[in-house]
């Protein structure tokens, strides 16, 4: 007799797998960014505050992305990835127009670096999204 | 006969359907349109000090711009294999 909840499993595995690996490979991209930025090109207290509001902002954002880009890519890949690629535009959208106003954030770096972050990630995204 | 790799991979794939690999190309020049504007506008509010208005502008304008250029090129690339399609049914000799 077979199980018929078997396949979902599997693919529901897959899809943890896949997303714990994309989430550890945009951490150590992430944390390579932060560095060099805080160390050569923002290095004043204030800057950095602003790199690591957005590198967290960018870590959940992705990660979320990620999961629905998997998740709806296996009927259309090119919904999946649209979708994504509109979620994070939303967020920095709305990081330019709320989220830096509500934490006091210098907007330059704040801004730039999210979108550094994005688009490192869309350089890694599709070893994981197959 | 050597035939070319890609063939095969390109045939497997549905009509209309398109690489990751061609999406993470569109992905990337979605960002880098919006990095380039974002940088602009920055550069601007530091010179007129008019922060943040040019740098909100180059958000928005720079996010809209490389949507709408995304969008058309993948609506393009889908239409592209169904169009071909079409055409070769159409290529049956006619009397």
């Amino acid at each position: 007799m077979t199980n018929p909840s078997m396949p979902d499993r599997r693919t529901t595995s897959g899809v943890m797998t896949a997303l714990l690996r994309f989430t550890v490979a945009q951490v150590v991209l992430v944390l390579v960014c932060v560095y060099v930025m805080q160390t050569f090109v923002w290095t004043d207290a204030e800057s950095v505050r602003a790199v690591h509001a957005s590198a967290w902002l960018a870590v959940i954002v992705q990660t979320f992305t990620f999961a629905v880009a998997r998740l709806v890519a296996r009927q259309q890949v090119i919904t999946g990835w649209g979708l994504g690629v509109l979620l994070r535009f939303a967020s920095v959208a709305f990081w330019a127009l709320l989220g830096i106003k509500a934490l006091g954030l210098v907007a330059g770096p704040a801004l730039l670096s999210l979108v550094v972050f994005y688009f490192l990630s869309t350089l890694v995204e599709p070893l994981f999204l197959n | 006969m050597a035939e070319n790799p890609h063939r095969s991979t390109q045939e497997s794939r549905p009509p209309g359907d398109v690489s990751p690999w061609a999406l993470a190309g569109l992905g990337m020049q979605f960002f880098a349109a919006i990095l380039l504007f974002v940088y602009a506008g920055n550069w601007l509010d530091h010179r007129l000090g008019t922060a943040p208005l040019f740098l909100l502008g180059g958000v928005l304008v720079g996010g809209g711009g490389a949507f709408y250029s995304g969008y058309r090129r993948l609506t393009a690339a889908q239409r592209a294999p169904r169009a071909s399609s079409g055409n070769h049914d159409d290529s049956t000799p006619k009397p």
